[in-house]
């Protein structure tokens, strides 16, 4: 790791400061379980190392029935898994939370964190995407909200200028009958990063489909969703057009973790996955 | 330029002065001499670094050493109380749910937040809380077992 | 019968374990300690043409830069091909060329990119077949130049470091014999040891140029000798302390580290040199398990007997096999598995390549050949309509039955072996899968392994007995995890009547605990056990000596019972350990005698050379173990995900001397075998490694255990401590054959290379509706 200037600021303005005058050269430090690993293995450098955890602003969890959920950027992963209103609420984001990492990461592993490595396979964003999550951005401008789509530009590439900090994720509260799912197709059970995800969100009959691990960012499903919409009965035969449409809507790539064709081939299947057990919820 | 922090480590106070760089699990090591806790692969996903911060288990390869300041920190050194061991340490020795020992520190803080939060968890509660901490000697199921053990013989 | 022995002694390490006490290399610091780094080959092959380490060795803080030219003599424990940095060529990515010794870890790794090298790339070989063909370049030109020892055959001029024959009876004839012929090809590809410790050594040299390493090493006297050689430096002169081993699976046997830090610290004497690996330098510049290619020819009666069997292995060394070409060896005196087979031909083959360093590994090349045979041997039995199991039974060794080698064996366990699984797994009985789109299946392998090692080997042991009637043993075979420090413990106690608790072991420093080849081959046990009863035997010897002085009566008229010796006829004749610790006092005050030290040495009685050509030889090894496992499997036929739902193993370790850790490393294998079969492979791309990290290496974790059930069968062996034989490594040998057999009888699919990962398994079930 190379050596830099650690600041842990009290507050938004002072942290927009330090971000505004030192650009690109600054890293914000949240849970750090991916920042310390790119600075150990010298991805990145950073200069001045700017703690975001003493902010106040940032700790909160609260919802509400007019603005919905927010989850606060320094708020843990495990503490999402554990919240009340959200496994009420927002099942999916908890399911989505439990598969990031081991159990003592997320300790420390936030969901903004995970939204702002803006990893193709991050766990979490396939189900902000079809929640239609806001980022809360703050700068001395004032607070912006930013739709998740296009606050995630690529890979580990986000729309945040220096002097901008996001505070947390909103999320708008749902009415009515609703359920949702994550799928993730990995290779081990346990502690593994998506091969495929695929995220499956139902509100009053209409359907939005994530998919993630298998294009630069996380894509939404807009065919399958409208195939789905049509359905009648969901099941596994009916569910075969929508994932013939998933497999039109990737484009994956061959790494380590699968080939490009694997990944045909699971998206089909973490969809129809994903959509029955979003069913299940559904209520 | 070095930071001034105060914190309590297996209920001793502690000031140091560390560069920020530097992560927990090297202050531990280098500036406290508490070896228990190991560096399996520094990023993360071995789990041999594991120590418990504020109740909760983490990876101290993974938080800056600066962050530990005003924080309550238990190493495997702190888990045996006046020579006493504790259950799941006895536990783990009766079920033999240890061979080389280079995980069992992680192992043990990872149980032992486990059982701090819940003392009576499932198998599957007891999996999850263990995912993180690999082991390429046993097997796991003798370590299973034994955190068993322990948290009945704690209940 | 016995007091200490065959019970489950708890850990005598548990206590320094748990409270994380334990010190390992990387946890001692030393005053003035300087840390090291190596700068490593981005090339597979390459000519070295000049290094320039002169601004690494300008920046403040370097205390000292090598290069090849600092460690110019070859090395090899079998075969003398190595040196510890590369001197004239480089043969694979992160072959280590360069190193430096600085005041901080940061300073050596900042100088390591300032080391400046110029290559010239030569054509490289990747596959053992490419490898072996007439035109391919040549790892190592000067292979005929290279010292190795009596029992390895390399070919000069070629790749081929070794090849191991086999011709028995007359293979051509079996096969026109046999009424049904299965001839296969297998492949398992390298994987990584993976301890969770990384490779760590620390080396200082003295004024008097005394060279101490402390080293996470399994074998200090191996590493002792190596180091001797490739410094110049007398045995005595050389110290080898390994302190505490975080695992070990054969990755730390042999030397690792030491060659590079000693001539560090020769440039910088009186001060300590550290040099840790990080685990991306551990998975790629220390021993991987080499890949094996395998073609099996099996020739069978109508009755089930196997009649002929046609074997070839090729092993992809990588680019040094010092270690590497006693692993073909072991492949070709075990090639047919534990079935006695009358007419058999094989040949192994080590043949170097541009990848990573293949070297012993668990199993040691018995969980790759095996994987093989056991597949090929279902297939047939397939072809016959007749059942794997009974097909088993029919041609395992019986008694008086012959191995490979033409060695005659008694006292076979493998029948009981196969007996119990087939029990335990419920064989014949189909369970009803967990859900839709799931299938199930069971499937069997069994295995045999003996110790590979040269004929000679020893062990030694010494006891020194105290005088409040405790005892220290002292060996240098290293508990790595496998719990022997308990085992040795437990022998010294049974035979001393000496409680365990009052026994320390001392292990692991060639200045003070006697010699021990090496802990490796499952043979602590078995060979340091053998010394630790007749050191122990030696000190009961002089204790009788001086008891019948004492007690007035005849030695053999006396015992050793609870730590006293005791009249056979008049218990209450007797006198304590403890008073004889230091010699016998006599009644006018003069003494006799002196300390009760017990020595003891062993040397596996009679085992011998093979002959060159065939490979026959009536006792080319110690012992065999055997054993099988049956396990029952689950296949999610959408993603080809397999779940290992129970595993069933048995083996005949002759006497469980403690039965606990008997089953610990039984279970321990167990899910490292399911790794292999299921997860673990080392990407390479043209030599270089893609996944040098536990993010896309995975190893088991905690929900990868099966529900497991562990039988020890004691089949005693006559030459071993109480009988036992050794079973650390072959714990995890059929655990892959047994699951690719599984995954037939799931889906009638057959796999025949390693790891079975949902990919192949759902690519072999669409080409199979094809």
């Amino acid at each position: 790791m190379n050596k830099f200037q650690y600041v842990k600021p009290a507050t938004l303005n002072e942290a927009a400061d330090i971000l505004y005058q030192n650009g690109d050269e600054a890293s914000i430090l949240n849970g750090g379980t991916d920042l310390l690993v790119r600075m150990r293995d010298k991805m990145i450098k950073p200069k001045v190392v700017v703690d975001v955890k003493a902010i106040p602003e940032l700790k909160e969890l609260k919802y509400t029935e007019e603005e919905g959920l927010f989850i606060g950027a320094v708020v843990t992963m495990n503490e999402i898994v554990c919240s009340d209103i959200i496994l009420e609420k927002y099942k999916i984001l908890a399911e989505a939370a439990h598969e990031v990492g081991s159990y003592q990461l997320r300790n420390r592993a936030t969901m903004t964190g995970n939204v702002c490595n803006a990893s193709p396979s991050g766990d979490t964003i396939a189900p902000l995407y079809v929640l239609s999550a806001n980022i809360k951005i703050f700068s001395k401008e004032g607070i912006k909200l930013v739709p998740i789509d296009d606050f995630i530009l690529g890979v580990r590439k986000i729309a945040l200028k220096p002097g901008e900090i996001v505070v947390g994720i909103q999320i708008p509260p749902i009415k009515g009958k609703n359920g949702g799912s994550y799928y993730k197709h990995s290779r081990r059970k346990d502690v593994d990063l998506a091969t495929v995800g695929v995220a499956a969100f139902c509100n009053e009959g209409r359907w939005k489909i994530a998919y993630a691990a298998v294009a630069p960012t996380i894509l939404r499903g807009y065919k399958a969703e409208e195939i789905l919409n049509k359905l009648d009965v969901i099941d596994d035969t009916t569910l075969i057009p929508a994932m013939d449409a998933a497999v039109e809507e990737i484009s994956p790539i061959s790494d380590v973790r699968a080939s490009k064709e694997y990944r045909f081939d699971m998206i089909r299947i973490s969809l129809k996955r994903a959509v029955l057990a979003a069913l299940e919820q559904y209520a | 330029m070095k930071h001034s922090i105060s914190f309590t480590i297996n209920g001793e106070k502690v000031h140091l002065e560390v560069e920020p760089h530097k992560t927990l699990l090297n202050m531990i090591r280098e500036d406290l001499n508490l070896t228990g806790a190991k560096e399996g692969c520094g990023a993360g996903e071995c789990g041999s670094c594991t120590v418990i911060v504020d109740g909760k288990a983490v990876n101290s390869c993974m938080m800056l050493a600066v962050e530990a300041d005003g924080k309550e920190i238990i190493t495997v050194e702190g888990l045996a109380k006046n020579g006493v061991l504790d259950a799941l340490q006895e536990s783990f020795i009766n079920n033999a749910a240890l061979q080389c020992g280079y995980c069992t520190p992680g192992m043990l803080m990872s149980a032992k937040a486990l059982l701090m939060r819940n003392p009576k968890p499932s198998e599957e509660e007891i999996k999850e809380a263990i995912a993180g901490n690999l082991c390429r000697c046993t097997g796991y199921k003798v370590i299973v077992d034994a955190i068993k053990e322990a948290a009945e013989k704690n209940n | 019968m016995y007091k200490y022995v065959g019970k489950d002694v708890k850990r005598v390490d548990g206590l320094d374990k748990v409270t994380g006490y334990t010190k390992y290399v990387d946890d001692i610091k030393m005053p003035g300690m300087l840390y090291a780094k190596i700068k490593k080959s981005p090339y597979a092959h390459a000519k070295i043409r000049k290094i320039d380490t002169s601004k690494a060795e300008a920046l403040e803080g370097v205390k000292a830069v090598i290069t090849g030219a600092d460690v110019p003599n070859r090395v090899g424990l079998y075969l003398e091909d190595k040196t510890f940095l590369a001197t004239d060529k480089v043969r694979f990515i992160g072959e280590p060329v360069a190193a430096v010794a600085a005041v901080t870890p940061e300073i050596a790794e900042q100088a390591v990119e300032l080391i400046e090298v110029e290559y010239e790339e030569l054509p490289s070989v990747f596959t053992a077949m490419d490898a072996i063909k007439p035109d391919a370049p040549l790892v190592h030109e000067n292979l005929g130049e290279y010292y190795h020892g009596p029992i390895f055959f390399p070919k000069p001029g070629t790749n081929i470091s070794n090849h191991y024959k086999i011709r028995k009876g007359d293979v051509e004839k079996g096969f026109a014999e046999a009424d049904y012929i299965m001839e296969n090809e297998f492949y398992v590809p390298h994987i990584q040891h993976a301890p969770i410790e990384n490779h760590s050594v620390i080396a200082l040299t003295e004024p008097s140029g005394k060279v101490t390493v402390w080293s996470a090493c399994q074998s200090p006297y191996a590493v002792r000798k190596a180091l001797s050689v490739a410094f110049n430096l007398p045995l005595h002169k050389v110290r080898v302390i390994s302190p505490a081993v975080g695992g070990g699976f054969g990755g730390k046997a042999g030397t690792t580290l030491e060659g590079i830090t000693i001539p560090l610290s020769q440039k910088c004497v009186g001060k300590p040199v550290k040099l840790t690996f990080t685990r991306e330098e551990d998975m790629i510049c220390s021993f991987v398990r080499q890949g094996c290619l395998a073609r099996i020819k099996t020739g069978v009666k109508k009755d089930g007997r196997i009649v002929a069997e046609e074997n070839t292995f090729y092993w992809e060394g990588g680019a040094y096999t010092e270690y590497g070409v006693n692993i073909s060896r072991a492949g070709g005196y075990a090639s047919t598995g534990p079935y006695d087979i009358p007419n058999v031909k094989a040949d192994s083959y080590c043949v170097y390549t541009n990848q990573p360093v293949g070297g012993p590994y668990r199993g040691f090349g018995m969980s790759e050949i095996h994987f093989a045979i056991e597949q090929n041997l279902d297939m047939v039995a397939t072809q016959m309509g007749m059942d794997p199991v009974e097909f088993r039974k029919i041609n395992a060794i019986k008694e008086g039955g012959h191995t490979v080698t033409g060695q005659q064996l008694y006292n076979v366990g493998i029948t009981k072996c196969i007996e119990a699984v087939e029990k335990d797994i419920e064989w014949g009985k189909k369970s009803e899968p967990s859900g839709p789109n799931k299938v199930r299946g069971k499937g069997i392998a069994c295995m045999y392994k003996a110790p590979s090692m040269p004929n000679n080997v020893a062990s030694s042991a010494v006891i020194k007995i105290n005088e409040d009637g405790t005892a220290n043993l002292l060996v240098t075979a290293m508990d790595i995890g496998q719990g022997s420090n308990t085992v040795l413990a437990q022998i010294a106690a049974e035979e001393l009547t000496i409680p365990v608790e009052k026994i320390s072991v001392v292990t692991g420093d060639t200045d003070i605990t006697p010699y021990e080849w090496q802990t490796v081959a499952s043979r602590i046990t078995y060979c340091a056990g053998n010394a630790v009863k007749k050191a122990a035997q030696d000190a009961k010897e002089q204790m009788l000596k001086l008891a019948s002085i004492a007690l007035g009566l005849p030695a053999e008229y006396l015992e050793f019972k609870d730590e006293h010796v005791v009249s056979k006829i008049y218990p209450d004749r007797k006198i304590s350990i403890a008073s004889l610790a230091l010699g016998l006092e006599m009644p006018d005050g003069s003494g006799v005698h002196g300390p009760i030290i017990g020595r003891g040495s062993f040397i596996p009685p009679n085992v011998r050379n093979t002959d060159k050509e065939t490979g026959q030889g009536d006792k080319p090894v110690a012992f065999w173990t055997f054993g099988a496992q049956a396990v029952e499997i689950e296949i999610d036929t959408e993603t080809g995900q397999i779940e290992v739902i129970k595993v069933a193993a048995a083996y005949d370790v002759g006497k469980a001397i403690n039965p606990q850790l008997c089953k610990a490393q039984i279970e321990g294998g167990i899910v490292q075998g399911i790794g292999s079969a299921l997860l673990e492979q080392q990407i390479m791309d043209k030599g270089r490694v893609l996944n040098p990290n536990f993010v896309d290496y995975k190893i088991p974790a905690v929900s990868d255990a099966p529900e497991m059930i562990v039988r020890i069968v004691e089949v005693p062996e006559e030459t071993g401590p109480y009988g036992a034989r050794g079973v650390g490594e072959p714990a995890m040998v059929p655990t892959a054959p047994a699951i690719a057999n599984a995954v037939y009888d799931a889906l009638g699919i057959r796999i025949n290379s390693l790891p079975l990962s949902a990919e192949k398994v759902l690519k072999a079930i669409k080409d199979s509706q094809k």
